[in-house]
């Protein structure tokens, strides 16, 4: 049997931190994900989807969105299976008694751990959970639900199959071998949003539309053809829009940033790349000045979305800015004043440092604008 | 730059044209008495340069003469680097401004700017209060009030000053650059904060706002979210609820423990019932039982008392009989003892009679005795009496003895008129030789002479009438006759014939008045009050009591015994006394006998009717069954009553085997709980139906979402804070040490500015040194090592100063080649001649320099002076 996993779609996350029109375009892309997928599965002769877990990005999302979301699965030619997720826990009366109200017949709520029968001979073991955090093995009700002789058990659910440390959730932890433990011919895992294989009968498929920084790879599904008592066959595909990028640089001079920028510039399409930029080293003022000013004007404006973090790159003022700043005069004499704190490097060194840095942009500034 | 012409018209007092011509590039003296306008010549030159043509204000209406409404004109011409230029400006009508030179005609707005450029001054608030936009000219046009003050001089003139000493100091501020720097880190800074406070101002104010209410939006929407959340805990815990009830409420045991207690509880009611009669049916035998054994006992009472009661009655009875004797004993002796009392009381009342008729008869004879003495001194008193009327009368005469004198004055007077009279008498001497009758004035003349004092007629006889008058006879014989008639009318009213028994009488009296008192005194004596025969003080009282009583003869003189009767009467008494006290006790012992008896009969009648009591009672009790009987019956009652007891124990085991309370307290607490379990049941259902309402609602909200979705706005709105308030504390940072290097190099221009200043100050105030503020402005002057403050000095001495300071920086400006004029309004008022001659001095070289105005009212201080000589009108 064939089928699209996929997980952690996250619908409804607010991006808060972003501008608006970055907010509207990237929740849009979670729900573009949806029709992409229903294409996929149209394209690849798929009759089933299942969801392993964080459907929404919360419990409460707002009725425009189930909506949008049982719309757009209601006109794809397959049959979503959706678990609850920690993201999107069940509860009674919560949000999935809302989306069952709001679903067409193709789009099945699994919020109970009982197996259920997803086409002639194949059954479908659901690990929903009830609540965000929880110490139990979630998929520990498998080894209990029994089906029918010879017909393919799929098990479906959501939590750390492993200690993802940092950037995982330690919590709703899975014993690595629980496909082989419970007879499950395929265990589709959500949770960790990037593509990862377990053993070779269960696998994390990630989210279809990247989220948040820290992964570069686009986003993405797996298409798996299951068999009876064999390893499944399974394919990633990328659905993914945006790309989330970190990059880290450290700069000696005004070069190394620019060979940096091409790079980048060329390796991706701008318009659809967030980047998150962490910036370290010690460049003259001038150069300094000169990063920030085609981060700001230009690269940010290029991008979709641009976050600098330049709190490790330090201003080391040559002669030549000090002199470009006045050579005599009170210019001067406040150029020294605040060189002079900042290499004394007290509590007030960071502010001593921006200010020198002002001070240099404006007195630039004034003799351009004096030409 | 040089003032060549100054024209004006409607220009405050002047109100017809007034032209002046002729300033000199040097010194220009304007002398002219007070009043005659030369401050307003001063102050239309400002006007024309300063203010703008079309200002509205309260000085530009200032310039308009007093209660007139035109419009005010100046004109100007002045000479600047070399070139001719004519300012005329028209205010508050018509208002207009044309300025024309070499480089062309200004109007408007374009002849203002022309002017501050060529000028070097900047646009002002036109009313006068801005000196900093004013430029060298104004700080060297010093008009009379601002002379005495050692001001700092204008921005403007600051920056042109420390410009012309760049060349000397080196570039210290960096001129216009550093000017552009501050300016845009002061409007970045006033983005940001506010530059006197500090305060958030602009896009940091706005950043906090959207951080406040991100903080608020977050938590309203947290509380939201949690009660929802919790309002799901609700909706599961009362579905937990209420399946818990509903299997309580199908519980099967429960049930069958509830139909077997219930047939117990039926089962001990009917044996209760039944204990319930058996107790009655006992209870009844059981008082037929008491009822009877309690008849018989009160037979066997009554008897007893009927026995009881003839006992006493026959006592009683014996009792009685017995004192009988006693009594009759006791009210002989009371009778002997009475009739004892009464003789001796028949005894006592003769004695008494006897005695009383003794005193009556010696009270009889000693009230006799007492009138008789009271007659005798009667008679007595009527011969005092009329002894004391004859007195009386005599002493009634007497006569005051101021009447006496003047009696004797009278009298006197009389023989006084009459020696006066006499004096003038004449001598009659008739003798009758027929002897007869000699008639003088009507009366025989008994004498043979006469003294004459008055006109007399002398008849004798039927002879002759002779008529004597005596010279001098007039007005003395009136006297006398006056006099005489006085003591005739006097002694006429006393009833006197004369002077002399006028005396007599009045001595009579006297005598007599104490004879009175004498008698009066023995009056008093005789009649003293004598109280037993009712006698009061006073002649009158005796008087009217002897008018009462009768005359009585005097009773036999019998001698009575008073004193015997007096001692028979007490010993009579006495007898009386015993007797009685005999009596006393004979009736207290036939009281006593007298209430034994009552006792006694009382007692007997008491146990009589005790006895006829018991009689009947025992009657009573035996009338309808006789004791006998009783005992029958009682038997019989005995024998049903033990098998009443019998029935009773039986259905007390019956009963024994149930607690029935428990066993209804068990029924009725299921009955309870299975009541209370279906009305929780239903609570249950109405609040989960309610929950689900509510959740249906609110959930639709999305509140998850917009929790996530505000706390992410929340951190965003922080972030933009913190990069707000680093990027103005940069700012704020920035902004200090550029002032900081402003006032650094600003010291550096001091040394310049103070040499120039002390060459000047020097001429006046040898071996002086200067100090000047970062400012400018003249602090204070060293003597001797001795720092005084500007304010401290003599106002002579600050207005030199003031003065000076001024040249110095006019020379400054000069060598910058600034438009320099100097005009001083009535100046040096203060000084004494020989700094006012050194000021001249100083001020006639400065002329040399640039172009020097003075405008003054004292003709003879500045005659000394040269340059040239300019009036008004």
């Amino acid at each position: 049997m064939r089928l699209i996993h996929t997980a952690d779609w996250q619908l409804g996350k607010p991006f808060g931190r972003f501008p608006q029109e970055v907010r509207t375009a990237l929740g849009e892309a979670r729900f573009d994900a949806i029709d992409r997928i229903g294409a996929l599965a149209r394209e690849r002769d798929a009759v089933h989807v299942v969801v392993a877990g964080d459907v929404f990005d919360s419990t409460g999302p707002a009725d425009r969105e189930v909506v949008q979301a049982v719309t757009r699965m209601g006109r794809a030619p397959c049959t979503w299976w959706l678990l609850p997720g920690n993201h999107d826990h069940a509860r009674s009366d919560g949000l999935w008694s809302r989306v069952r109200r709001a679903a067409p017949a193709n789009v099945r709520v699994v919020d109970t751990p009982e197996p259920v029968e997803m086409e002639d001979g194949a059954w479908l073991l659901p690990a929903p959970l009830e609540h965000r955090r929880t110490r139990e093995d979630p998929t520990s009700a498998f080894d209990g639900m029994a089906t029918p002789d010879g017909a393919l058990r799929i098990g479906l659910a959501h939590g750390s199959v492993v200690d993802f440390g940092a950037r995982g959730e330690a919590d709703n932890m899975i014993p690595p071998d629980r496909a082989q433990r419970s007879g499950l011919d395929y265990l589709a895992l959500g949770d960790w949003h990037g593509f990862m294989p377990i053993g070779d009968r269960a696998a994390y498929s990630g989210t279809p539309e990247v989220d948040r920084f820290g992964r570069d790879e686009p986003g993405g599904v797996i298409v798996a053809d299951v068999r009876r008592g064999a390893a499944p066959a399974i394919e990633t595909v990328e659905t993914g829009r945006f790309r989330w990028l970190e990059r880290n640089w450290k700069l000696a001079n005004l070069d190394d940033f620019e060979r940096e920028l091409r790079a980048l510039r060329a390796s991706v399409d701008q318009a659809f790349t967030l980047v998150r930029l962490v910036l370290s080293g010690t460049l003259s003022l001038a150069d300094r000045v000169a990063v920030g000013r085609t981060c700001s004007d230009e690269l940010s404006h290029a991008l979709r979305w641009l976050d600098v973090d330049d709190a490790s790159l330090t201003a080391q003022p040559t002669e030549d800015d000090i002199a470009a700043i006045d050579i005599q005069g009170a210019l001067a004499t406040a150029t020294l004043l605040l060189k002079a704190r900042v290499d004394a490097g007290g509590a007030d060194h960071p502010v001593a440092a921006a200010a020198l840095e002002r001070l240099y942009v404006e007195a630039i500034r004034a003799t351009e604008g004096a030409r | 730059m040089r003032i060549v012409s100054l024209e004006l018209d409607n220009f405050r007092r002047f109100r017809r044209p007034l032209r002046l011509e002729g300033f000199e590039p040097g010194l220009n003296v304007v002398v002219e008495p007070n009043e005659t306008g030369k401050s307003t010549l001063l102050e239309a030159l400002r006007a024309a340069l300063f203010i703008r043509h079309s200002a509205r204000t309260e000085l530009t209406r200032s310039y308009c003469p007093i209660g007139d409404d035109v419009a005010p004109r100046v004109s100007v011409g002045f000479e600047v680097a070399g070139e001719r230029w004519q300012v005329e400006k028209q205010f508050l009508r018509s208002q207009r401004v044309q300025l024309t030179g070499p480089r062309g005609r200004f109007e408007s707005d374009a002849a203002e700017e022309q002017l501050q450029t060529l000028l070097g001054f900047e646009r002002g608030n036109n009313r006068g209060t801005d000196p900093d936009t004013r430029g060298a000219l104004g700080l060297l046009w010093v008009e009379q009030a601002s002379a005495l003050r050692v001001d700092a001089p204008n921005r403007l003139v600051r920056d042109n000053v420390r410009t012309a000493l760049e060349g000397e100091v080196g570039t210290i501020t960096g001129g216009r650059r550093f000017d552009t720097v501050r300016a845009r880190v002061e409007e970045a800074y006033a983005e940001l904060r506010t530059g006197s406070r500090g305060r958030s101002t602009g896009r940091l104010a706005a950043a906090e706002n959207r951080l406040n209410a991100a903080r608020e939006h977050r938590a309203g929407v947290e509380a939201l979210a949690q009660a929802h959340e919790a309002t799901l805990t609700e909706l599961e815990d009362a579905r937990a609820a209420r399946r818990r009830i509903e299997r309580e409420l199908g519980d099967e045991e429960q049930a069958s423990l509830r139909d077997r207690l219930a047939a117990d509880l039926k089962l001990a009611e009917s044996s209760a019932e039944r204990l319930v009669t058996a107790q009655a049916r006992y209870d009844t035998a059981n008082g037929t039982v008491e009822r009877l054994t309690e008849k018989i006992a009160a037979i066997d009472a009554a008897q007893s008392t009927v026995e009881k009661a003839e006992a006493a009655n026959t006592a009683a009875n014996a009792a009685v009989e017995q004192h009988g004797d006693e009594r009759d004993e006791a009210i002989r002796s009371e009778e002997d003892a009475r009739t004892a009392l009464c003789r001796a009381r028949e005894a006592r009342n003769t004695a008494e009679a006897a005695l009383r008729t003794a005193r009556a008869a010696v009270a009889r004879r000693q009230r006799f005795e007492a009138i008789a003495r009271a007659r005798e001194r009667m008679t007595s008193l009527d011969a005092l009496e009329a002894e004391l009327a004859t007195q009386q009368n005599v002493a009634d005469q007497a006569i005051a003895s101021e009447q006496l004198e003047e009696l004797a004055r009278l009298d006197k007077t009389v023989v006084e008129a009459r020696a006066v009279v006499s004096a003038g008498a004449v001598r009659v001497e008739v003798t009758s030789l027929d002897g007869t009758p000699i008639i003088v004035d009507g009366e025989p003349m008994g004498d043979a002479a006469r003294e004459v004092t008055a006109a007399t007629l002398i008849e004798v006889g039927r002879h002759a009438t002779v008529r004597v008058v005596p010279p001098g006879t007039g007005s003395a014989a009136a006297e006398l006759k006056a006099a005489e008639g006085a003591l005739a009318a006097a002694l006429a009213w006393l009833g006197v014939p004369s002077y002399a028994d006028a005396v007599a009488r009045a001595n009579n009296a006297r005598s007599a008045g104490e004879a009175v008192k004498g008698l009066k005194r023995q009056v008093d004596t005789l009649c003293v009050a004598d109280p037993m025969i009712g006698l009061a003080t006073g002649g009158a009282a005796l008087r009217a009591l002897l008018a009462k009583e009768v005359d009585q003869t005097a009773e036999e003189d019998t001698s009575v015994d008073v004193p015997g009767l007096e001692a028979a009467q007490i010993l009579r008494s006495e007898e009386e006394r015993s007797a009685l006290g005999r009596h006393n006790v004979a009736v207290e012992q036939l009281r006593t006998a007298e209430e034994a008896s009552r006792k006694l009969g009382l007692e007997a009648a008491g146990a009589a009717r005790d006895l006829a009591n018991a009689r009947t009672q025992l009657a009573a009790l035996t009338g309808a069954r006789s004791r006998t009987d009783l005992e029958a019956d009682l038997m019989a009652a005995e024998a049903e009553l033990a098998e009443r007891l019998r029935d009773r124990v039986a259905a007390e085991q019956a009963v024994g085997a149930f607690d029935l309370d428990r066993l209804r307290l068990r029924l009725a607490n299921i009955y309870k709980a299975a009541a209370g379990a279906g009305d929780r049941r239903l609570a249950l259902i109405e609040q989960i139906a309610g929950l689900e309402a509510t959740i249906a609602s609110e959930g639709a909200k999305g509140l998850a979402g917009q929790v996530d979705a505000a706390r992410e706005e929340e951190a965003a709105a922080e972030q933009t804070v913190v990069r707000l308030t680093a990027e103005a504390d940069a700012l704020a940072l920035l902004r200090t040490t550029l002032n900081e290097a402003q006032e650094a190099a600003s010291r550096t221009f001091l040394g310049p500015v103070t040499r120039r200043a002390v060459q000047y100050v020097r001429r006046v105030l040898p071996d002086c040194d200067v100090t000047f503020s970062e400012e400018l402005g003249l602090t204070s002057i060293a003597r001797s090592g001795v720092s005084e403050g500007c304010g401290d000095l003599s106002r002579g001495t600050q207005e030199q100063l003031a003065v000076l300071t001024r040249l110095a920086f006019a020379d400054l400006l000069l060598e910058k080649g600034e438009p320099v004029s100097l005009i001083l309004d009535d100046p040096l008022v203060y000084s004494d001649d020989a700094r006012l001659e050194v000021m001249t001095d100083i001020l006639t070289r400065a002329a040399e320099r640039m172009q020097v105005i003075l405008l003054t009212c004292r003709e003879r201080a500045f005659r000394h002076m040269g340059g040239h000589r300019i009036t008004i009108g």
